[in-house]
């Protein structure tokens, strides 16, 4: 176990090689000068070139990137080109928010997501199954800042029960969490209600379910005590597999509902060409996600090292 | 001085006599995203003008109910005939939010800095034709020997050229004032520590969420009524407009998408201010192109467009039809010029010049609005058989590519820096790399004007400018777009201004 | 397409092949009969074959159903509610929202195919190159597919479209150089495995090429797993778009995509409901029919494969 678990941890050293490379090969050849953006359409050609000169973009692009992966290691991500303020300070102020939605959005999905699923799984066939199982699927079809927007409308402007726009007073304000975290978590949930549903067909199809039932042994408790233990593990799989969709709707969610958070904080720096915003937000998600990939398997590894992913039991 | 007509001023009278101002509330507004920087040093946008406005004071100041320039931090001044040489007597006992006193080494300090390499300003432009400023620009020298300290409150400044519009260009936000200190302290970081005499004071800006001022009581103009400006961050348009519509905000821009629901609402039209704006929308049409070289085809362009429909209907009727880069509302604007729509004439024309079935690509940026009317053009020009292929980029990319010359035509706008028939008619002889648009007859006259100092003999020269722009048509005018401006019943006196640094919140209280 | 190959094999050392084999001895029907017969009972796949084939009719016959061009601009009908002229009502320029949303069926069907091609193709070769040779070229391509797969696809997607420029070319490229990797990881698990099985050996040993092995041998093995992904990754796409259209980074006017009028639309939510709503219904039906088609897929194709 000791020897996977270094094994995976040194595989992750090219992988944050290769993900600095690309991100910043990526922002070399993006058009659009981030310099003649920080001077405005007046700027002449001598400013350019002096600006250009201070920010380093004239160097050769290896001693570049090795400037740039040298600060990245150090978590330093240079300063906005733009509001000249840290990058590193700013994903630090931001981060709060980004995980507290992305927590409550989660708490959310696997609560709804997993008892949605159970009891459609119990009435397999009947009318209620057939219907949570329609409505999941059109929550998965449905574009999350279509979806962020109209819950903005409903619940916020008519029925005035949540705020439409900011946090409140800390990033973990549930009040201002509870609409961004329904925008966010609902594609989650229903794909977890699914994949819920069937797992619990599939274990409560097997052998010493049956062999439980016809021991006389209440319906609950089969549920509960057999069933449910089994499926925990797939789902929490699942679960964190699932991990990139809450980043990657993080960008829109956060932009709806005006939330500072890294994803919002991203999508800005794109669209202004704020380079080492880009680069520090787009590198700092990518080493997230591949960690959170790399415990994922790891206590995966160490929960159940029998247990392969793609593959049924006899 | 020279005497300014008053135009366009909106000033909104409380809902009746005899209510009186009321000190007291906070003014609640909401901004599309963060803004860039308080720092005058870097203030090229919209954003941090209309912000340090509040913030700071120039030496001069637009008046709350015109385009005109008022003293501020500078009691009075001298100028020479030529233009070329000002004197300023600054006021005294005016003290920074700090408690630091304003002096005339500030001013020094804060054009200097403005200047100096280091800074990295992209105004420069604003005191370059003082004398010495070029030095320091290049990094030659620290101080430019042409602003020199007479004593605390006397400041004189030479210009290496006579240049008139440089009082306007004092009144711009970032000619205001900065405390030297803190200046020094935290140099590039001065944003994150803006201090000004403004007549309020930065309370906590809270990045992406909100940016939150407080009255400056000891303003030296008398405080605010209002207590206090809160600022959210709220990027989606229909958001921002919900909000406003919950009461959360006091004020609000109407967007696009729900123009006529606004306007059209009998209880929301009278706490709707309509002003023209200082601007113009234009197609730029680049001389390097074969067939846009030709002078003909820019007006059979410019007759194949119904811009007046495009306007109304696409724009909503969000403006004024333009004829010519001068919007009214600046001197020298001339109600009389029209460039023709006819679609008949501009189909003969280019077939006579063999340019039928001719193609350019149009840029824009990504901006909603701005993608419409492109494709406005787009199908127009279809019509008489002229070919347009539309290539959309992020503003950035845009910018770039304009000022690199390379799209055949491009859609922009140019907003007044200040409100000078100047600042609008340069542009052709400054940005010559754009279009290749170079027509010595128009540069010599701008020449003429950036140096005359005498009302009448500017206004003959800005007829003349104008007739060669018509005579050229390097660019087609569009549109003058106004902004409509939404606030809540309770917010009275509230002023918005032509000039986005123009007004200070010194008038507008609650009635709440 | 049979699988002469597998029935000189011993019995598959994967779960999957000896499942396979045992319901073929039963039923004497080949593998792609019993998933045949299997999908054919599946009512809700068969419906969403259903609307993917009403797609691809509308995709295909446009311009014979659109009442209206899509991109001609008429201003004196702007933003009218939806009528007996106009079904689905008019957007911002008076253009035709439902001929609109018919012509936008081919963009939506174009991006979720050629994006999934390009996937397709070099998830194929670098799977297989992969998995097949070993050694440094397997170590290569999987650190890079490592490396993608380690950033949240959107945000690539996203720095790949602004790094080309916005335009549906530049989707395609940004959306199959991103999806590419999950399909080369299936390719390169099945060639492990098929590959030291006994008939790929013997056929080897009788002097088959490699590109014979791998086209002859591995990739008819691979393909259930393949074609799930392609359906899935369609919907996927098709999703992708309408973000990008939302970003700015969508389809270039006038074209008619889905995701562009969703998010034009959508500011107009309260004054013209009508601009985002139909694009809207028409995406979310179009996702789910494709979630639906391909999980009724995975069903019949292989049961076992429901994390794909």
């Amino acid at each position: 176990m000791l020897k996977y678990t270094l094994k995976r941890l040194l595989q992750f050293i090219p992988v944050f090689i290769g993900v600095t490379l690309l991100t910043f090969l990526l922002l070399y050849i993006v058009p659009g000068d981030p310099i003649q953006n920080i001077l405005g359409q007046r700027a002449n050609p001598e400013q350019v070139e002096r600006l250009r000169e201070e920010y380093g973009l004239n160097d050769p692009l290896l001693e570049q990137y090795g400037n740039f992966l040298w600060r990245a290691v150090n978590f330093d991500f240079g300063k906005s080109f733009i509001t000249k303020l840290p990058v590193s300070r700013m994903i630090v102020e931001k981060l709060p928010y980004t995980i507290a939605l992305t927590v409550v959005s989660m708490i959310y999905a696997v609560v709804s997501g997993v008892i949605i699923g159970i009891i459609a799984a119990v009435f397999r066939g009947k009318w209620i199954d057939k219907l949570v199982m329609i409505i999941s699927l059109l929550f998965v079809s449905m574009p999350v800042f279509w979806f962020g927007i109209i819950l903005i409308l409903v619940f916020g402007l008519q029925l005035k029960w949540f705020p439409m726009s900011g946090v409140g007073t800390s990033p973990w304000d549930l009040h201002y969490l509870i609409l961004p975290a329904l925008t966010l978590g609902t594609r989650s949930a229903a794909y977890l209600a699914r994949m819920t549903r069937s797992y619990m067909l599939e274990i409560l199809s097997q052998d010493y379910i049956r062999t439980a039932r016809a021991k006389g042994i209440s319906e609950s408790l089969v549920l509960f005590k057999h069933a449910l233990k089994n499926v925990a593990i797939p789902i929490m799989t699942i679960i964190a597999l699932d991990f990139g969709s809450y980043l990657n709707g993080s960008v829109l969610t956060e932009t709806i509902f005006s939330r500072p958070g890294i994803g919002r904080y991203a999508i800005t720096a794109i669209t202004k060409r704020d380079y080492s915003v880009i680069l520090g937000t787009v590198l700092f998600a990518a080493v997230i996600f591949s960690v959170i990939n790399l415990l994922t398997d790891i206590l995966y590894g160490f929960l159940d090292p029998r247990i392969r992913f793609d593959k049924k039991t006899d | 001085m020279r005497k300014f007509f008053v135009l366009f001023m909106i000033f909104i009278f409380a809902c009746g006599l005899g209510f009186s101002v009321r000190d007291g509330g906070i003014l609640r507004q909401a901004l599309s995203e963060d803004p860039p920087t308080l720092d005058p040093a870097y203030a090229s946008d919209v954003a941090p003008g209309q912000l340090g406005a509040l913030i700071f004071d120039g030496l001069l100041r637009y008046d709350y109910y015109s385009t005109k320039n008022v003293p501020c931090l500078a009691e009075s001044y001298e100028a020479s005939d030529d233009a070329s040489e000002y004197v300023f007597h600054l006021r005294k006992g005016v003290k920074f939010h700090n408690g630091e006193e304003f002096k005339a080494s500030d001013v020094k300090y804060t054009f200097e800095r403005v200047l100096r390499p280091e800074t990295k300003s992209p105004m420069t432009w604003l005191f370059d034709m003082i004398e010495g400023a070029q030095d320091v620009i290049d990094g030659n020298e620290a101080h430019a020997s042409g602003i020199e300290v007479i004593d605390d409150y006397t400041l004189k400044i030479k210009l290496s050229k006579p240049y008139a519009p440089f009082l306007k260009h004092l009144a711009m936000p970032s000619a205001c004032i900065i405390p030297q200190s803190v200046g020094e302290e935290y140099g590039e970081m001065f944003s994150e520590h803006a201090v000004g005499t403004g007549p309020f004071k930065v309370k906590e800006w809270k990045h992406d969420i909100s940016l939150e001022f407080e009255a400056n009581l000891d303003y030296f103009d008398g405080r605010p009524h209002i207590d206090g400006v809160m600022y959210k961050i709220i990027p989606d348009d229909l958001v921002r407009i919900a909000e406003f519509e919950a009461g959360n905000l006091d004020i609000a821009t109407i967007p696009d998408a729900e123009f006529k629901k606004w306007v059209n609402d009998p209880a929301w039209k009278p706490y709707i201010i309509h002003l023209p704006g200082l601007n113009t929308y234009y197609m730029g049409m680049s001389y390097n192109h074969p067939q846009l070289s030709n002078l003909r085809v820019r007006q059979a362009i410019s007759m194949a467009i119904d811009r007046k429909k495009i306007l109304e209907t696409v724009r909503l009727g969000r403006g004024i039809l333009a004829h010519q880069m001068l919007p009214p509302g600046i001197e020298g604007y001339d109600p009389d010029i029209e460039i023709p729509y006819d679609p008949a004439k501009a189909m003969q024309i280019l077939q006579e010049e063999g340019a039928a079935g001719m193609e350019f690509e149009l840029w824009t940026t990504t901006d909603s609005s701005v993608q419409r009317i492109t494709e406005a053009i787009q199908a127009y020009l279809a019509m008489v058989g002229i070919n347009v292929k539309l290539v959309r980029n992020d503003y950035s990319v845009f910018r770039s590519a304009v000022i690199n010359g390379q799209p055949d035509a491009y859609w922009y706008s140019w907003w007044a820096d200040f409100a000078d028939p100047y600042n609008f008619l340069f542009i052709f002889r400054d940005y010559r790399g754009r279009l290749n648009f170079d027509d010595p007859e128009y540069n010599a006259l701008i020449d003429e004007l950036e140096t005359e100092t005498d009302y009448g003999k500017q206004m003959e020269l800005v007829k003349k400018i104008t007739e060669v722009f018509l005579k050229d048509l390097p660019v087609l005018p569009f549109y003058h777009l106004d902004s409509y401006t939404l606030y809540q019943p309770w917010v009275k006196d509230l002023i918005v201004h032509t000039i986005y640094n123009g007004d200070k919140y010194m008038t507008v209280w609650m009635d709440k | 397409m049979s699988h002469k190959s597998e029935e000189k094999s011993t019995p598959a050392l994967n779960e999957r092949g000896k499942q396979r084999q045992l319901e073929k001895k039963l039923s004497g029907e080949s593998l792609w009969q019993i998933s045949l017969r299997k999908f054919s009972k599946d009512k809700v796949a068969l419906a969403g074959l259903f609307f993917i084939f009403v797609l691809i009719f509308l995709a295909i016959f446009a311009d014979l159903i659109a009442p209206y061009s899509y991109k001609e601009i008429n201003l004196d009908a702007i933003s009218q509610p939806p009528s007996a002229t106009h079904i689905f009502g008019t957007d911002f320029f008076g253009r035709d929202m439902f001929s609109r949303v018919i012509y936008g069926t081919r963009i939506s069907l174009l991006v979720g195919i050629v994006s999934q091609s390009i996937a397709l193709i070099l998830g194929l070769v670098l799977g297989s190159i992969s998995g097949y040779y070993t050694g440094w070229s397997d170590t290569l391509i999987m650190r890079v597919a490592d490396v993608i797969f380690a950033f949240p696809s959107l945000l690539l997607i996203i720095a790949i479209m602004v790094s080309l420029g916005p335009g549906l070319q530049n989707i395609f490229l940004a959306i199959g150089l991103v999806g590419w990797v999950g399909i080369a990881r299936i390719i390169r698990s099945q060639t492990l495995s098929i590959k030291e099985q006994e008939f790929v050996m013997a056929a080897k040993s009788l002097g088959a090429s490699d590109r014979r092995v791998i086209i002859k041998h591995i990739m008819p093995n691979a393909f259930p797993p393949l074609i799930v992904s392609f359906t899935m990754g369609m919907a996927g796409a098709i999703m992708s778009e309408a973000t990008l259209s939302f970003l700015g980074l969508g389809a270039q006017p006038p074209t008619a995509s889905w995701g562009g009028d969703i998010s034009a639309g959508l500011q107009y939510l309260r004054s013209a409901w009508w601009i985002s709503f139909w694009p809207g219904v028409a995406l979310a039906l179009t996702v789910l029919a494709f979630n639906l088609f391909g999980d009724g897929l995975r069903d019949a194709l292989d049961p076992s494969l429901r994390n794909v």
